[in-house]
Order: structure tokens, then C-alpha cells, then sequence
């Protein structure tokens, strides 16, 4: 078999080849040593190409998850504060309210435990209306824009938030609440003697609102035989009357009896019925409706306000001083199970921290984990590529010199 | 003299071989050259006494040192690998666009969600909605960039595609041409070879190769018959063809190729095969097709998650959230998916859109809608895998829908004829059309649609969830005036029941439409308040025949009938029918028990009464009075009898409390109601004496219901219940009687409201109580809540494509693998190729490469043997002289 011919283009051309395949491999494992990274483009490893973008995916969740641990924490942070702030003026107020209960105090030295009494109940409305870094009212629910507690025309702190609560997201499938709503907080707190609230409808559409207030209950025995029954007062066409004019109609709401029916309106007079008055402000339009609710339930600012007014009111006498030693155990009933409640919501909170701590360090493990895994499949082992490097360029270097070595030797040298 | 005449010949031997070595060597670096050689024979001798005597030798040919079958491999070769080269350069650039830092989506859809969850966790902060807004944009523009970066490569593979088009014409000009010069000097040179010219056609002919797949037939007159692709000719003898580039029949943005003959243009995109021309058109297909539907279905998919989810919150503003983006399905969307072939049939006046219908069975490929047999017979292609997806006929009514893969295509109008075909591109354009329709950051929906709220004189222990949507289309929800029509308060008349109502007057709530009235309760549990099936619907018993007074009798007076049931499969349309046969005076309870072991069926029944003006009878006393056999008027009994008292009595029976029975009274009129629907039956006993009765459900003003005459027995009076049917989707309740409970066709109400919320209590003191109320509202000022913030943020990872098989970011991650995958193909393929272009090349160079040393050596041969010659002149001379001198 004759030995394979050889072209001089040939010759040159496999050199040359060779010499730029080695080449190319230099600049390749070149360009992985400048970036540190083994997959440049997805076509090196298209598996890992899509893993690793399936893991930075991961990492910037986790990323996420964390900023939110610190927004929470923040929030609950200023929780906490406002909670415990609102905790020690309870006790200031159970220390003065068992104070105003001393037999050697007269009326006028009362009014001054009164007045002290009332800038405790302002502090705690305060706190109570705390905001976070962006001006939101963390006590309103969802409304945020409002204040928790604003103090209405009669001088009684009115809720205004709602019973929503935030949550946020701090682990896979894992939410923490942001808040707490001052409705369960602050609002309902079980109380051992019936309590009554007024609110206006949604619905209705006198503008400005006319508003409902004055809440009070007037006989203790005959309102406890009414709750726990529910009333609504409704305005009703000014033609039912005659001559025609502003009238309503107050009702039972579980069964629609009738308490009194098409009674002409003056603003702000006392509305009564079941042992309790109210008063309405303003010009309601008809079918406007407001409802008074009993409820067992009595909110912490109310409670310290309804013993302000007696404290303010009640004489000497004997019969007064009676009312308002019973008044005095009630309220301080009710400033202990809001103490009750506000401690429950403090540990909660404080295991909610807790919480905080525990699922940043699992993040942290796992994004530890990510990290190694995304590292063994997009990072470059150096010594490794450095010393493939080495070997490159020896070979190149090799190819180069044998190349200028062999092409040099010619017969025509020798003719 | 023959002597001088051998050394002659040989010299001149010598002479061609010298000049025959140096064009080899002179040659040795010119491309397509093939190696030269002369041969040489001795002359004819001259024949003697002695016997034949050389006379010198002669060159009889110069040829070229090649072989057919390897020149033809390179060509093979050459195509193979200039077609990888062009698949991978241009592959590369995608691979690097999809993977880039600046350019990588999935970076910028998690940038985006990231700024969501910013906006999220403070929804009342205008600072995270306006990062939300810009990051929003910021999506958008990635989007559009890179559907923009396709087009523009499509736009470059066009003009590629010219080029190459205008170099083939070239080539074959040039082939041809040098077709009429060899065949020109065949012939005058009788049979020898023009070496140099057959070297130039070869050449050619791999250049041409370079450019597409060829294969060559040898006339035999030295005239070679070129054709390009599958056998489409191009160079025959002496004449070439003209190829050109035209816009694609279906896509005019993308150019095919085409023969012009005369006057005819004939598309030939798919038979030319091979070369740079084929592996631009592969790339088109096989990975600019996936690069563009795999992006479109993400953009699809995110466009319509995001859009539907914001539509299910409120915005700082107390509005229903408006879709964030362009709405997919928009007109001009749903036409601009479908392109109709140029050559369609005459009277282009067919119209056809295409909307998407569900993004999860979307598929990343075009779809083809052909037209292939009479009376309207089609077929729609899945172009990704070329499966044929639908076939039916088309019907003599338009418009027709065709369902398939989650699209909906509709044939409008127009006539659409045998041999029509239609490109459908789902994912086409929907980046570069995306657009953000937001235009302030208090427009970002964050809030849920809902407040629920515990009445503040709630006294048991039951609560409510915050409720969740999924849909606000929906008769319960009032988009244009972002409220909920009703707003909607659940009150318990139980620890066990409750009513749903409508509260829109707070003062007075009454049923909603349909009716959800009472619901068990199961106090300790935590249940769902309304109906989940977005196509179910309530039908009421609206028959003449219900809860009349039935006077002198114990029995309701229900005359029975037949009430069938049918469910129609909307995909086969396949009925089942299910039937419940209502005995003549059966009570509401017991049918309404009948009809919800029915499957997909829900009934409850409830029957009430009221009584008012209680006149004693002659006798003096108070009316004596019974109630379904429970003596109700005990000694103790008032006279006047009142609505109080009565209402204390049947509430204090636990005969009539298992029955469902309560009763409230206004102080004037007592209510009866019996929850189970139980039939009502009063007796009354005292002559003269007197009720008036009537029955709520009719409407119907009251009658007076009189004792009996003196000494007889007590006068009965009965009223049956009412019953409400939840019937599941695509379900239809009638009767066979008009007379009866129920119409023939009740009036069947949709009862989906597109919200749900969650009942729960405690136990015993923590049961509700009768009284508790639950109201929900629209949530028109929740500033802090971050409900739907949260639902839109788990879209990040919903798995919405591929059949809830792949998020985004997962379709993102198999597009780049997939583009990965074809890269690491191609480079694979490439230095294969080139590897056996080389083998094939060396084949080649090792019969037809000139070796310089060879030549050089051959060179140092002839010099000899022509110095030798020479000295075989000098030498007759010298015999010459030799005789001359004697």
C-alpha cells in the first residue's frame, strides 16, 4: 500500500488548524478564569444553564423573604413599644382610680384625680394612634390612613379602624401577622356589666353625616332586662308626620318591634329607650339609620372615660359615693382584662420576634445551601483551569515552534 | 542522426516535465489547483535487421491528479458544515441575548415582583407603588426589547437570504460559462482535458456548495448539470435559472426563495436544503420559531395572571383594580394572530380572530388552520410537533368556534373555501405589544375587595374570614360604582342557623337573590357561607300551589308532581337525567331532603306564618290554640291572647324546637318560622274566636281564621314550606306540572357571587348565639391591607403554563435550556462537520495537492535526466566530430 501523499497546503493548513483549535481553547478557559465562571453562555451546559437559573431565582426569593423579616420586625418592634407604653399608663390609672376611691376625698379633689385621669386616657390614645416609618396607623386595621382613636364632638375617643390584619410573607407558604387590629385590642374587652355603642350606617347619605353620640345607658335595671337586644333608629319621609318634617322611628332589630314610632327630630336631644339615651347630631336624610348595639364588651379608653364623667359628676352624698365605689370596682374589672388582653398581644407579638430570629437563621442556612449548589455549577474550579491554562499555552507554544521549525526545512535550501 | 533525435525527444520530455513541475509549483498555494502530471511514453522504434531500436520517448499527456468521487465529498462536506456554521452563529447571538446580564427576563420578572412585595408590605406607601410603577415599565421594556432583538434577527436572516441568493445566481452564471468553454475546447483538443478550466469549475462548484446543497450530472460533452437542494435544477448545459427571494407566503416578514422561469415564480423555500441557505432557514424554524413562542407564552401568561389577579383588588382609592397591562384578548389582538396565506382563494373577505382561553393548555407553537377537503372540512396543525389537533367540518352557520389547546378561533364571516390555509401565532407580538395601563402608583390594586366584620354586639364566640375573590364579574359586585350590590350581613337565628341577607338598608335586611336562607351551622366547625361553582345557580319553588292557606285541613294542599333534574355535559353534550316524584300534600322538608340526595343538588326548605289580631272567642276566654299538636294557649295564658306570649310558648316547646319551629313577635303580629320547612298547622278550638293569618310567601294580604261553631271540633288551618334548589354548572330543574310547587321552568338565578368567606366558632359558650351578625362590605378604605398584594405575589411561582406544570420563571429556565440545548447541538455538529471536511479535504489534497518537496525533487529528476539528454547530444557530436576528423 503506498505510504498517503502529502500536500504542502496541507501541511500548512493542518498547523494551522491545529494551532488555532489550541488557541481557541486558551481563550475559552481564558475567558472562564476572568469571569470565574464555568458556564458562560446557556449552550456550555444547558442543564445546568437552566438550574442555575432556577437557583438564583431562589436566592433572590430568599432575598426577599429577608428584607421582609426586617420590615416586620420594624413594625413589631414599634408594636411592642406602643403595647408596653400603653400597659404601664393601665397601671397609672388603676393606681389613681383606686386613689379616687379614699373616703377622705371631697368632690373637688376627685375633679383633680379626674383631670389626671383624662391626660392618662389622652397618652394612651396617643400610643394607641403610633405610626410606622411610613406614617401608617399600625392600630387601625386596614385602614391606615386613619387614626385608631379620634375623640368625637362629645369628648369620648371613637374607634375608627376596622378588624383587618396584615400579614407578610417571610418563608415558603409561611405569613406573619403585621399587626394588630385596636378593635380586638383596645375595643373589645370583655366587661362584667353590659355595655352599649352607637354607631351611623355605611349606607346613609346626609352630607356632612349627621352623627351619632352620647352613647349612655341611664337605667342600669332597665337595660339590663333590654340586652341584649340591638335597636335601630331610622329616619323616616318627612311626610309621615304632619305637619311634615324631620321624623324617626326606633326598632327592635331581632324582631322589628316597634319602641316608638315617627317621633319628630331635634337635633341633639336625648333619644331614649331601654334603659339608655342617645343623641343625634346633625341633619340626617331619610332612610338614614343608626344602630345602637349592647354588647358585654367595653373599650379601654370608653371605661376610663365613663368613670371620668362620674368621677367629675358624682357628689358627696352618700348615695353617689355608693354608685361610684360599684363604678369604681367595674372599671377597675375592666382596665385588668385589658391589661389581661394587652400582655396576651405582647407575647404574642414578643413569639412572633421570636419567630423573626428563627426563620432568618433557616433562611440563612438555605441560602447558604443555594449558594454551594449554585457555586458547584456555575463557578470554576481555578486551580484546575489555571492549570489547563498552563497546558494550553505549553501546547500552543509547542505547536508554534515545531511549526516554524518543520516549515524551515525545505529541499530548496539545498538547490 | 537518430541518436540526436532520441536526445531531442528527451530534452523536450524533460522540458514539459519541468514546465509541468513548475506550474505545480507556482500553483501550489492557488485554491481548487489540482495537481499536474505529464506522461510519457517512448517513440515509436525503428525496426533493423537487429530488431527494434528506441528512437526517444514522447509526452503524451498532462493531467490532472484528481478524483471524482472525493471532489464530491468535499462538496457534501462544504454544505453540511457552512450549514451548521450559519445555524450556529446565529444561534449563538440568541443563546447570549436569552442568557445576558442586561437582556435576561428573568431577572427583570423578578425585579418586579420583588418591587410587589416591596409595595406589599407597605401598601399604603406611595414610595414602593411608584418603585412598583417603574419596575413595572421597566418589565414591559424587556419584554418589548427582546421580541424587538427576534425581529431584528429575522430582518438579518432576510437580507442574509438576499446575499446568498445573488452569490447562487453568480455561481451559476459563472458555471454555466465555464460549461461553454470546456465543452468549446473538448472539442478542439480532441480529448485532452482542460486541466485548469475543470479546476475552476470544481471550485466553483464548492463554492456554490458552501451555499446550498448540491449534486452534479456529467453530460459527457465536458458540460456538468448543476442542481441545488432536492433536485431543483439550476445549471442544465449552457443555461442557468433565476433564483430569487419573495415574502413569505403566510408571514411577509419572512422572505422565502423562488425560481423565476419566463413569467412564473415558483416557491421552492422548502426544497432547498443545505449550505448557509438551509441552516439560516433551520435557525428560523427550529429555534428563532421557539425563541418567539416560548417568550410570547410567558408574556401571555404573566399579562393574563397579573391582569386577572389586580382585577381582584382595590386601589388606594377605594376602586376595583383595572388590568395592570393590555389586555391579551383585545380585538386587535385576537385579529392580528391570524395571517392568511397570499395565495389564498379570491374574495379575501374572510374574518377570523383568535382569543386565548385559558393560558395553562397554551402551547409555545404556531398553529396552521387548513382548509383540505369539500363542504368545509379543516384541520388545525400544531406546527411544534406537526400533530394534527382538530378536525371537523365546517357548517353552513358562521360564526364557528374551534377549541383547541386553550385557544378559541373563531371563523367570523367570509367564505372559506377548499385549500385555504391560515398561520395562527398565539405568542406573536404579545411582548412587543405589552403595555403598562397604569399610569399612577395609587392604582395598584393591594387591598382584597372585602371587609368582613363581627358586629360589636356579637355575644357568642363565632367569627369570620376576611373573604377572598376570584371574580368581581359577578352580579354581587357593582364595578362601575365600586361597591358590592348588596353588601351582604349574616346574621344567626341560632347557635345552628343563619340567614344570608341583603344589607343594603341596615335598618331593615331582607333575603337575597336568590335566597340563602337558613344555613346550618355546626358550631365548633368552620364552613363556607356561598356557593363555589361559578355556573350554579338557585332555583326557588315559585308555583302557585306554595304556602297557600290551606283552610279545614292538616295537609298542605301540594297537589305532587314530577320535578326532573338534567345535567347537560357542555363538552359531549351528553344529558343525565335524575327525578324526584313529589307525593300529592308531601311536606317541603321531606322533598327538599329527596332532592339533595340528587347529585350537584342543594335544597332547603323553610315555611313561616304570621298571626295578628287575636280576638277572643264567646265564651270569654282566651283562644284556645295549637300549633303543628303543641297546645300553645296554657292556663297562664293572657286574655287578649298576645303575640308575646305565644311567641314565649312555641319558643319554649321542644316538640316544635325539633321541628325548626321559632316565633318572634313585634308586640303585634307573631312570625312563625320553621327552618326544616316542616308544614304549619294551627288548631284552633274556641268558637267565635279569631286569627288573622297570612302567609308571607305568597304575599297575599291576610285571612281571618275562625274557631268552629259551638260544641265542634277544633278548625285547622295548615301553610307547606318553600324550597330553595342549588343546582350545580349546566344543570336545569322543571316540572311536569304548572299547578304544583314549582313552574314548569323556574327561573333559574346564577347564585356565584365570586366571593367566599369563612364561618368558624368555638363550642358551647363559644357556639354563636341568635343575634351575632357578620357583615360584609366593600372594602373601600383599606389603605393598609395588603390581601391582594400578597395573592398577586404568590404568581411568582404559580405554576400557570404548560398545565400548571411551569411558572414564568420555569418556562423562562426551558426556554434557555431549550436554545442551550440546540447551541451545544450545533457546536457539537460543528466541529464534526469540520472534522470530516478535513478528513475529506485530505483525501482530496493526498491525490490532487501539489508537495513542494515532490516538485522539487521531481524538479532535480528532470534537471538530470535533461542534462543527460543534453550530454547524449554532446556526446553525437563528439561521435560526429570523431568521424569527421578521421
Amino acid at each position: 500500500m503506498a505510504a498517503i501523499r502529502i500536500s504542502t497546503a496541507q501541511i500548512n493548513s493542518t498547523a494551522l488548524a491545529g494551532m488555532l483549535d489550541v488557541q481557541r481553547a486558551v481563550s475559552k478557559t481564558q475567558e472562564q478564569i476572568t469571569t470565574n465562571k464555568r458556564v458562560t453562555t446557556p449552550g456550555d451546559d444547558p442543564i445546568a444553564a437552566a438550574r442555575i437559573l432556577q437557583l438564583n431565582q431562589e436566592l433572590a426569593k430568599v432575598n426577599q423573604f429577608n428584607q421582609n423579616l426586617s420590615t416586620l420586625e420594624n413594625r413589631l418592634q414599634r408594636e411592642e413599644v406602643a403595647l408596653t407604653g400603653v400597659s404601664d399608663l393601665v397601671f397609672r390609672a388603676q393606681d389613681l382610680i383606686t386613689q379616687s376611691g379614699n373616703a377622705a376625698l371631697n368632690a373637688s379633689q376627685r375633679g383633680f384625680i379626674a383631670v389626671e385621669l383624662q391626660s392618662v386616657v389622652d397618652g394612651m390614645a396617643q400610643l394607641m394612634n403610633t405610626q410606622d416609618a411610613s406614617g401608617e396607623f399600625i392600630f387601625s386595621g386596614f385602614q391606615g390612613r386613619e387614626p385608631a382613636f379620634v375623640k368625637g364632638e362629645d369628648g369620648r375617643y371613637v374607634y375608627q379602624g376596622d378588624d383587618g390584619q396584615r400579614s407578610i410573607v417571610i418563608a415558603p407558604g409561611t405569613s406573619v401577622a403585621v399587626n394588630d387590629a385596636g378593635k380586638s385590642l383596645f375595643v373589645d374587652i370583655a366587661s362584667r356589666e353590659p355595655n352599649i355603642t352607637g354607631s351611623a350606617a355605611a349606607s346613609n347619605l346626609a352630607s356632612p353625616p349627621a352623627s351619632i353620640n352620647n352613647v349612655r345607658v341611664e337605667n342600669k335595671t332597665a337595660f339590663a332586662e333590654f340586652f341584649p337586644e340591638k335597636v335601630v333608629i331610622q329616619f323616616n319621609d318627612v311626610n309621615d308626620v304632619n305637619p311634615p318634617a324631620a321624623n324617626f322611628t326606633v326598632r327592635q332589630v331581632s324582631d322589628g318591634r316597634v319602641l316608638n314610632s315617627n317621633v319628630l327630630y331635634t337635633p341633639g336631644e336625648k333619644i331614649e329607650f331601654g334603659g339608655v339615651s342617645v343623641r343625634i347630631k346633625g341633619d340626617p336624610a331619610p332612610g338614614d339609620s343608626f344602630l345602637v348595639e349592647s354588647s358585654n364588651k367595653k373599650s379601654l379608653l370608653g371605661g376610663l372615660e365613663d368613670y371620668i364623667s362620674q368621677l367629675k359628676s358624682l357628689t358627696d352624698s352618700s348615695a353617689d359615693m355608693a354608685s361610684l365605689n360599684q363604678q369604681l370596682g367595674l372599671t377597675l374589672d375592666n382596665l385588668g382584662s385589658a391589661q389581661d388582653r394587652l400582655l396576651e398581644t405582647r407575647s404574642s407579638v414578643g413569639s412572633r420576634l421570636n419567630q423573626i430570629d428563627s426563620t432568618r437563621s433557616n433562611n440563612e442556612e438555605f441560602e447558604l445551601t443555594v449558594r454551594a449548589t449554585l457555586s458547584a455549577l456555575s463557578d470554576l474550579d481555578i486551580a484546575k483551569a489555571v492549570s489547563q491554562l498552563a497546558q494550553e499555552s505549553f501546547v500552543l507554544e509547542a505547536a508554534q515552534a515545531s511549526f516554524a521549525r518543520v516549515s524551515r526545512l525545505s529541499l530548496f535550501n539545498f538547490i | 542522426m537518430s541518436l540526436i533525435s532520441t536526445a531531442i525527444s528527451g530534452m523536450r520530455v524533460s522540458q514539459l516535465g519541468l514546465s509541468t513541475t513548475g506550474h505545480n509549483i507556482v500553483n501550489a498555494g492557488t485554491e481548487g489547483f489540482s495537481r499536474q502530471s505529464i506522461t510519457n511514453t517512448s517513440t515509436q522504434p525503428i525496426q533493423t535487421g537487429v530488431g527494434f531500436i528506441g528512437n526517444g520517448a514522447i509526452t503524451t499527456e498532462v493531467f490532472r491528479n484528481t478524483e471524482k468521487f472525493l471532489v464530491d465529498q468535499v462538496a457534501t462536506d462544504i454544505s453540511a458544515l457552512s450549514d451548521v456554521d450559519a445555524y450556529l452563529s446565529n444561534i449563538t447571538q440568541l443563546d447570549n441575548l436569552f442568557a445576558g446580564d442586561q437582556t435576561n427576563l428573568s431577572q427583570s420578572i423578578n425585579k418586579f415582583f420583588d418591587a410587589f412585595n416591596e409595595a406589599t408590605n407597605d401598601p399604603s406607601s406611595l414610595l414602593g407603588r411608584q418603585l412598583l410603577l417603574t419596575e413595572s415599565r421597566l418589565l414591559t421594556s424587556n419584554f418589548k426589547q427582546l421580541e424587538t432583538r427576534l425581529l431584528d434577527q429575522n430582518q438579518t436572516i432576510n437580507k442574509q437570504l438576499d446575499t446568498i441568493v445573488s452569490d447562487i445566481n453568480s455561481l451559476g452564471v459563472q458555471i454555466a460559462e465555464l460549461n461553454r468553454s470546456i465543452s468549446s475546447t473538448f472539442s478542439a483538443a480532441r480529448g485532452q482535458q482542460p486541466n485548469d478550466l475543470l479546476d475552476k469549475r470544481d471550485q466553483a462548484l464548492r463554492d456554490l456548495a458552501k451555499l446550498v446543497d448540491i449534486s452534479t450530472i456529467d453530460r459527457g460533452n465536458g458540460t456538468l448539470d448543476v442542481a441545488i437542494g432536492q433536485g431543483q435544477p439550476l445549471v442544465s448545459g449552457v443555461t442557468t435559472r433565476t433564483l430569487l427571494t419573495i415574502p413569505g407566503a403566510a408571514d411577509p416578514a419572512r422572505r422565502e426563495l423562488a425560481f423565476v422561469d419566463g413569467n412564473t415564480i415558483s416557491a421552492v423555500g422548502q426544497l432547498l436544503s443545505g449550505g448557509e441557505l438551509g441552516g439560516l432557514r433551520r435557525f428560523r424554524e427550529e429555534a428563532l420559531d421557539t425563541a418567539f413562542n416560548s417568550l410570547g407564552r410567558i408574556a401571555l401568561g404573566l399579562v393574563d395572571a397579573v391582569n386577572q389577579q389586580h382585577q381582584l383588588g382595590v386601589d388606594l382609592e377605594g376602586n376595583l383594580g383595572k388590568a395592570l397591562f393590555t389586555d391579551i384578548n383585545s380585538p386587535v389582538f385576537m385579529r392580528d394572530r391570524v395571517r392568511e396565506f397570499a395565495n389564498n382563494s379570491l374574495s379575501a373577505n374572510r374574518s377570523m380572530t383568535v382569543a386565548i382561553d385559558d393560558i395553562a393548555q397554551l402551547a409555545a407553537s404556531d398553529y396552521e388552520l387548513q382548509f383540505s377537503g369539500p363542504s368545509g372540512r379543516f384541520s388545525v396543525l400544531r406546527l411544534s410537533d406537526g400533530k394534527v389537533v382538530a378536525q371537523d367540518m365546517l357548517g353552513s352557520k358562521l360564526p364557528h368556534e374551534i377549541n383547541v389547546d386553550g385557544l378559541k378561533i373563531t371563523l367570523e364571516s367570509g367564505s372559506f373555501q377548499n385549500g385555504d390555509r391560515f398561520l395562527i401565532q398565539p405568542g406573536r407580538g404579545a411582548s412587543s405589544n405589552m403595555q403598562l395601563l397604569i399610569r399612577r402608583p395609587e392604582e395598584f390594586a393591594l387591598a382584597g375587595t372585602l371587609l368582613t366584620q363581627a358586629a360589636a354586639g356579637n355575644l357568642g364566640g363565632g367569627f369570620i374570614s376576611a373573604g377572598q375573590t376570584s371574580s368581581v364579574d359577578t352580579a354581587f359586585f357593582n364595578t362601575a360604582s365600586n361597591s358590592l350590590s348588596p353588601p351582604v350581613i349574616i346574621r344567626f337565628t341560632s347557635a345552628t342557623t343563619y340567614d344570608v341577607l341583603d344589607n343594603s338598608d341596615p335598618a331593615n335586611p331582607k333575603p337575597l337573590v336568590p335566597a340563602l336562607m337558613n344555613q346550618v351551622f355546626v358550631p365548633g366547625s368552620s364552613q363556607t357561607v356561598f356557593p363555589d361553582d361559578p355556573g350554579g345557580t338557585t332555583v326557588s319553588s315559585t308555583g302557585p300551589a306554595v304556602a297557600r292557606l290551606q283552610f279545614g285541613s292538616a295537609s298542605n294542599g301540594y297537589p305532587g308532581e314530577l320535578i326532573t333534574v338534567q345535567k347537560t355535559d357542555p363538552l359531549t353534550g351528553f344529558i343525565t337525567v335524575q327525578q324526584v316524584t313529589m307525593a300529592a300534600n308531601q311536606s317541603a322538608d321531606s322533598v327538599a331532603a329527596q332532592l339533595t340526595a340528587l347529585t350537584g343538588v342543594k335544597a332547603n326548605a323553610s315555611s313561616q306564618m304570621t298571626l295578628s289580631a287575636f280576638t277572643s272567642g264567646s265564651n270569654g276566654e282566651a283562644l284556645s290554640l295549637s300549633l303543628n299538636g303543641v297546645d300553645l294557649s296554657t292556663t297562664s295564658a293572657p286574655n287578649p291572647l298576645t303575640a308575646d306570649f305565644l311567641r314565649d310558648s312555641i319558643n319554649a316547646s321542644s316538640v316544635l324546637q325539633a321541628q325548626g319551629i321559632r316565633a318572634s313577635s313585634d308586640g303585634g303580629s307573631l312570625k312563625i318560622v320553621s327552618t326544616t320547612g316542616v308544614d304549619l298547622t294551627l288548631g284552633l278550638a274556641d268558637a267565635d274566636a279569631s286569627v288573622l293569618v297570612s302567609s308571607p310567601v305568597t304575599g297575599l294580604p291576610g285571612t281571618n281564621f275562625s274557631g268552629p261553631a259551638s260544641g265542634d271540633p277544633a278548625t285547622q288551618l295548615t301553610v307547606g314550606g318553600s324550597i330553595d334548589v342549588q343546582l350545580a354548572a349546566n344543570m336545569e330543574l322543571s316540572s311536569n306540572s304548572n299547578a304544583g310547587v314549582f313552574t314548569q321552568q323556574p327561573e333559574a338565578r346564577s347564585n356565584f357571587t365570586g366571593y367566599q368567606v369563612t364561618l368558624g366558632s368555638g363550642t358551647g359558650q363559644g357556639a354563636p348565639q341568635a343575634g351575632d351578625s357578620f357583615s360584609i362590605d366593600f372594602n373601600r378604605s383599606g389603605s393598609a391591607d395588603n390581601r391582594n398584594g400578597l395573592a398577586m405575589m404568590e404568581l411568582s411561582s404559580a405554576p400557570v403554563l404548560s398545565n400548571g406544570n411551569l411558572s414564568y420563571q420555569g418556562a423562562y429556565g426551558q426556554m434557555v435550556e431549550e436554545l442551550g440545548i440546540l447551541t451545544n447541538q450545533a457546536n457539537l455538529s460543528q466541529s464534526a462537520g469540520a472534522s470530516l471536511l478535513r478528513q475529506s479535504m485530505n483525501a482530496l489534497q493526498s491525490v490532487s495537492g501539489v508537495n513542494v518537496e515532490e516538485e522539487a525533487a521531481r524538479l532535480i529528476e528532470l534537471e538530470q535526466q535533461f542534462n543527460a539528454s543534453a550530454r547524449l547530444i554532446g556526446l553525437a557530436r563528439d561521435l560526429f566530430d570523431t568521424l569527421l576528423n578521421m
